[in-house]
């Protein structure tokens, strides 16, 4: 236990630093290159937490996927004349703002509800037969169980990406009277 | 574990600034999967307090699902936008301003 806390206060800095870099470098490959950066140090965070499966599908569904797709929307959409302009909006100071007033109010929350320590981390966890089980098994349980809540969500979730899949063509690709 | 709690809203809360101060429509976008991002870990972190810790888990996996959906046709939407204008600066379209 006093290992992975060790791991996720050493890999939460860069979470943080990258996020910042991400939204204040100013040439957008390198912000998604720290984006990524981000990413991955999340994925340490997830398997130091025993979040196996979260942290395998974070790297292959953000990392692999999602990165490389919004790489190619920027090699799609060169913005010529927005190259040379301050990348930052001048509303930057509401903004900044609104996120340290929503920051404050969410770490409020957190202090004023969230349980001790003790209650957080139940004796329970280290058992030898929960600790047997990866996560795989525990979210292969909650979702395809007999009589699962979960299993009309999971063939919503597989049409939602279906229509999503047809939606992004549909959108994306050339017209024909535009040719 | 608490730390974590503030971790994802931190997260969340450089999402949100990014979000509201950026004119690049594609930076928008990776500000919203940082947003996303701060979620999941909150799910994850309460995912210790729960007698079934697989609630928690099976809500990260739908919320990566929605994620990836949302990349897509954000991404699809926003090349869309180029081929009509040649731009992907937020504020110049006011097509719906009045």
């Amino acid at each position: 236990m006093i290992e992975s806390r060790v791991i996720f206060f050493v890999a939460s800095v860069p979470i943080v630093v990258f996020a910042f870099l991400t939204m204040f470098l100013r040439n957008i490959v390198h912000a998604i290159v720290s984006l990524i950066l981000c990413l991955i140090s999340l994925a340490v965070v997830y398997i130091a937490i025993d979040a196996d499966f979260i942290a395998a599908a974070q790297i292959a569904i953000y990392v692999g996927a999602i990165s490389i797709l919004i790489l190619f929307a920027i090699m799609f959409t060169r913005d010529r004349e927005g190259k040379n302009m301050l990348h930052i909006h001048r509303q930057v100071g509401i903004g900044i703002t609104i996120a340290i007033a929503l920051f404050a109010s969410i770490c409020f929350f957190f202090i004023s509800t969230v349980q001790t320590e003790s209650d957080v981390l139940p004796s329970g966890r280290v058992d030898a037969n929960i600790k047997t089980e990866t996560s795989i098994t525990y979210i292969g349980r909650t979702m395809f169980e007999k009589g699962s809540p979960y299993v009309i969500p999971v063939e919503m979730a597989s049409i939602m990406i279906l229509a999503a899949l047809i939606g992004g063509i549909e959108l994306a690709k050339k017209k024909e009277d535009e040719l | 574990m608490n730390f974590l709690f503030f971790i994802g809203a931190a997260l969340f809360c450089i999402g949100v600034m990014g979000a509201l101060s950026l004119r690049n429509a594609i930076r928008i976008i990776m500000c919203i999967e940082l947003m996303l991002n701060g979620a999941n870990l909150t799910f994850l972190a309460t995912s210790y307090s729960l007698p079934d810790p697989g609630v928690a888990h099976t809500m990260v996996v739908f919320a990566i699902a929605v994620a990836a959906a949302e990349t897509i046709i954000g991404l699809a939407a926003i090349v869309a936008m180029y081929r009509a204008k040649g731009w992907i600066t937020l504020e110049k379209f006011n097509l719906l301003k009045w």
